[in-house]
């Protein structure tokens, strides 16, 4: 009986197994027809691809501008409220040392300012040297919600600058005496052909296994996304007051960040880096000198314009870093400031144009509010992120957290008027290499076998302090929403 | 471009004349075993294509180790399943039901049959019948192989192989029968 089956079942694969029989002629021409139709699909799945991404970016630039004017319009509607308060600041020539004028001023000042401002300049006045204070402490003070702070220090005194701190299983499988398989067929078919048949099926198992769990692989991935970005500080030498103002102050900035990246996948986990590009700023509405020794010329450094007199410089700095100007770009020539005078009887605040261009009579005037001073960062990020996928199906949802070496590639310190970027200088005192740690929760759908559309929120925290030599450790972090597309290799 | 290996880079390479060359090789071994499995020309011809496809799109994936033409072949069989998993519903035959073969001995006729008579015998029986024949008998699958292939049990399998054997036996007696005849009443 068992002879008799085996017969039939070699008879058969005795003569079909290698039988060779010609097809059809028109068949490779419907092969060759679907393989180019393929092509063309593949381009348009690309060419929609490149349309998604460039929907996406100008999507996120609309977006982008469309914050960055909100911010503008509720500035300057601040500011014309101010300025119907504050017609006589209005005078393009008030770089006089007249008393009268400026104790005119500084009434009027008072009389918004004068309950917010003592508690600061008591405080403040811990860090000026007393003989400084007694001759003249200038103090502005962000009055509303929204006004930055900026220090203003002498270069040659110094008085501000406090020193401080897969396939494995296939080739073992491949190498398994096929034993089992053996006993399981006729006995006459040849070991070769058990083994050859164990072998091939199982690399195409393997490949179906492949193909249906992508156990192992690589992705390329890109991304793009809106950040927001702020910071948290801390000071053992400020007071909380003068913190909480800071806060108050200094607004962070919508800004953006995206790169490129390659991903392992093993299984639910993934291990991701690139290199992603990231902006971090803030902008300061309101600028005071802290200290201005010597004479009451408020002088900046951003005044420092062509035929400005420059008689001295001073640094600016705010939490972030210090300003430090760049006497070849053309500048904003005058500034005016806020401050706090006293003379340790009384006080005088006030609100003065420190410094005017005889050749550029344009009134800059951060305190008006319809003008910042912006300070951006540039980052290169290189990440080195671990995903776990809680969900892997053709939609995805996974948890990622990381470090990332971040290098700024630039800074920049702009005076923003009115739509209108006057490039100020870089920021000096902040550190080239910065570590950050970033967490997200990532949402995919898998629109085809091999590309996934994501989005990632993520919140991503410096874990030291960005600036140094200031009496005010900076903290970075931004909130982003990140949209891209991976490609599996 | 004579070397498989170079055609085989070129096709992964999606370089269509690497891919004709390819066809031209191997679609005549193909071509025959689609249409071991499958019912009519027109079936296998659809297979054959969609096989090609197949082996065109994962020729990325072949590792290397194993021969080549029998990942093909594989491929190209795993299309006829598919194909006749969507197309027909295999149905479950209880093991009980399986066929004694005749216990004749045709060991001196068989020797002359041809391969097409042996291919058109296949191709009459029923879908499932050929599909466990030709898996079992032929590309020697194990029957649990062909249960999990083919989503039916292992005794399925075994009847069907048993089914299938009778039934091929019958047409092969019949077909000598006949032989016969003619030959004597010449």
């Amino acid at each position: 009986m068992s002879r008799m089956k085996n017969q039939m079942d070699s008879l058969f694969r005795e003569r079909l197994n290698d039988l060779e029989i010609a097809p059809p002629e028109n068949s490779w021409n419907e092969i060759s027809g679907r393989l180019k139709n393929k092509r063309k699909k593949k381009r348009m799945f690309f060419m929609r691809m490149a349309a998604a991404v460039a929907l996406l970016i100008a999507t996120s630039f609309i977006l982008y501008t469309f914050f960055n004017q909100t911010n503008t319009q509720t500035a300057i509607s601040g500011s014309e409220i101010k300025n119907q308060k504050q017609e006589s600041f209005a005078a393009p020539n008030l770089y006089d040392n007249n008393q009268d004028n400026v104790i005119e001023n500084n009434n009027y000042a008072s009389s918004r300012d004068k309950n917010n401002t003592n508690n600061l300049k008591n405080d403040r006045n811990r860090f000026i040297p007393a003989d400084i204070q007694q001759e003249s402490i200038a103090q502005v003070v962000g009055k509303n919600k929204g006004e930055a702070i900026l220090y203003s220090s002498d270069l040659s005194n110094d008085s501000f600058q406090i020193k401080e701190k897969n396939r494995k299983n296939k080739l073992a499988l491949a190498n398994e005496p096929p034993l089992q398989k053996q006993n399981m067929l006729p006995g006459f078919i040849s070991d070769n052909l058990v083994s050859q048949h164990s072998l091939e099926h199982h690399q195409y198992e393997e490949m179906e296994k492949v193909e249906k769990t992508r156990k192992s692989y690589w992705e390329f991935m890109g991304n793009y996304g809106s950040v927001y970005s702020d910071r948290l500080i801390t000071s053992t030498q400020l007071g909380p007051d003068e913190k909480a103002a800071m806060n108050a102050a200094e607004s962070g900035l919508n800004s953006f960040g995206g790169g490129l990246g390659l991903r392992y996948n093993l299984d639910r986990w993934s291990f991701e880096s690139g290199l992603f590009y990231s902006r971090f700023g803030q902008s300061n509405k309101q600028i005071l000198t802290e200290s201005t020794p010597y004479n009451r010329n408020y002088e900046m450094a951003i005044n420092k314009g062509i035929g400005a007199i420059a008689q001295s410089e001073y640094l600016v700095n705010n939490s972030l870093g210090v300003i430090a100007y760049n006497s070849s770009t053309e500048r904003v020539t005058s500034l005016s400031v806020n401050y706090v005078q006293s003379d340790g009887d009384h006080d005088y605040s006030g609100k003065e144009q420190v410094m005017n261009s005889p050749v550029d009579a344009m009134n800059v005037r951060l305190s008006d509010a319809n003008s910042n001073i912006i300070q951006r960062i540039h980052f290169l990020e290189i990440p080195l992120m671990v995903r776990y996928k809680v969900i892997d199906e053709k939609f995805i949802m996974s948890l990622s957290g990381g470090f990332g070496a971040n290098v700024v590639t630039g800074s920049e310190v702009v005076f923003e008027q009115q739509n209108d970027e006057k490039y100020v200088g870089k920021i000096s005192h902040i550190n080239e290499l910065n570590v950050s740690s970033t967490f997200g929760i990532g949402f995919g759908y898998k629109i085809h076998s091999d590309v996934t559309f994501h989005i990632e929120p993520s919140v991503k925290v410096f874990l030291n302090s960005l600036n140094h030599g200031l009496p005010v450790n900076f903290y970075p972090y931004q909130i982003g929403i990140f949209t891209g597309f991976t490609y599996a290799l | 471009m004579t070397n498989i290996e170079e055609i085989r880079k070129g096709c992964v390479a999606g370089k269509l004349k690497a891919q004709e060359e390819l066809y031209r090789m191997f679609s005549a071994k193909l071509y025959a075993i689609c249409i071991r499995y499958a019912g009519n020309a027109d079936d296998a011809q659809d297979v054959l294509q969609d096989g090609f496809i197949k082996i065109f799109q994962k020729m990325h994936q072949f590792s290397g180790s194993g021969s080549f033409e029998g990942w093909m072949k594989r491929i190209m069989i795993n299309t006829a399943l598919e194909r006749y998993r969507s197309k027909y519903h295999l149905h479950t035959v209880h093991s009980d039901d399986n066929v004694k073969l005749e216990k004749h001995d045709e060991n001196d006729i068989i020797d002359n049959i041809s391969a097409n008579e042996l291919m058109s015998f296949i191709q009459e029986l029923t879908p499932q019948y050929r599909l466990v024949f030709n898996m079992y008998a032929i590309e020697g699958y194990s029957h649990k192989e062909i249960a999990e292939e083919l989503s039916i049990s292992e005794g399925t399998s075994k009847s069907n192989l048993s089914r299938a054997r009778y039934i091929l036996q019958q047409r092969i007696k019949n077909y000598f029968s006949a032989e016969r005849k003619i030959i004597m009443g010449k």
